[in-house]
């Protein structure tokens, strides 16, 4: 059961590393729908908004196939600088997230489910950003 | 980094605060109650996941994925997984996390002094080749963007780590950059 991580690192069928993959058969499935919930949900952000902070939040973590990934679905909109300015908060110097950037979210519009689906949004791009490293790690140590 | 708070990073149960509203318990979904309780066993008294169950669906997903990466067969021991999580949520700077993870650590028998010491003062703190290779590769996997190197990974196999093992540290350090931004975003550590 190949997935999108297989495929962003370059993990072929029947190698190594599918096979190590493979042992946890859980995982491949929960990160698969954990980002379907995201960005399949029906949601206040937009879809061409979440791909968008998507591609950024990529970015920023430097996976690039990642935000390529992102990238044909994303769009604008009159409040995406606020979100891909929240999206780098929260990146970079999560320490450094304060009541009054969600404040000003909300300001923008998001109703609190939305500041939920864009915190789990820009932590799933996180977590799969380091799990990408990761597998590269293993697989260029063959 | 360090904490946002200044009563730094206690090892004990802290409660959480949102930033933002959160579920009204006493309005909540048949279905919203079960996400509640596949999520953690006192997840209804949590703010925590009273506001993020305010999307449902993505936090079940998010709940499932978590599990069976802390807790699944093993890889790695439950020890050095939390070991991973633990170094990574002191370096990212979210206390409740850290607390959490390293009361964690010392029940499934991990090095207790080791712990407080870390916990105390940071990551950098002596430790024994085996804990310093695993925080070492961790807080480095953590950083953005990822910093951790072929020579990382290799001082995880020196000291004996197969591969699923190495497999199970990664993954705790991804999810662990999803829980501190979470966590550390969205509200706050409080003292009980």
């Amino acid at each position: 059961m190949r997935d999108l991580i297989d495929e962003l690192a370059c993990i072929p069928p029947g190698s190594r590393l599918d096979g190590l993959r493979a042992l946890r058969p859980d995982v491949r499935a929960s990160l698969a729908a954990y980002d379907a919930a995201i960005f399949e949900g029906e949601s206040g952000l937009t879809s061409a908004e979440r791909h968008a902070v998507a591609r950024h939040v990529a970015e920023l973590n430097a996976e690039a196939a990642l935000a390529v990934h992102h990238q044909a679905r994303a769009g604008d909109s009159p409040r995406l600088p606020a979100l891909l300015d929240y999206a780098t908060l929260i990146t970079r110097t999560p320490d450094q997230a304060t009541p009054g950037a969600i404040q000003a979210l909300m300001e923008a519009g998001l109703a609190p489910r939305d500041v939920v689906m864009l915190g789990q949004l820009i932590a799933h791009l996180n977590m799969q950003s380091r799990l990408l490293a990761g597998l590269r790690l293993l697989e260029e140590a063959q | 980094m360090t904490s946002t708070h200044d009563f730094g990073f206690p090892m004990q149960s802290l409660n959480w605060k949102a930033w933002a509203p959160v579920l009204d318990i006493a309005k909540a979904t048949p279905d919203e109650i079960k996400v509640l309780e596949e999520s953690h066993a006192k997840a209804k008294e949590n703010p925590y996941y009273l506001l993020l169950v305010q999307e449902a669906e993505v936090l079940r997903q998010r709940s499932k994925l978590f599990n069976t990466i802390m807790y699944g067969p093993r890889g790695a021991s439950r020890a050095e997984r939390e070991l991973a999580a633990t170094a990574e949520s002191r370096l990212n700077g979210c206390p409740y996390c850290a607390s959490v993870h390293a009361l964690r650590y010392v029940q499934m028998k991990g090095d207790a002094d080791l712990m407080q010491r870390m916990m105390a003062d940071g990551v950098e703190v002596e430790m024994p080749p085996r804990p310093r290779a695993i925080v070492d590769f961790s807080v480095k996997l953590a950083a953005t963007p990822s910093a951790a190197t072929q020579a990382d990974l290799q001082r995880l196999r020196d000291e004996g780590m197969q591969d699923a093992e190495i497999l199970d540290i990664i993954l705790s350090v991804a999810m662990f950059a999803n829980a501190n931004r979470l966590m550390q975003t969205l509200g706050e550590a409080v003292l009980p």
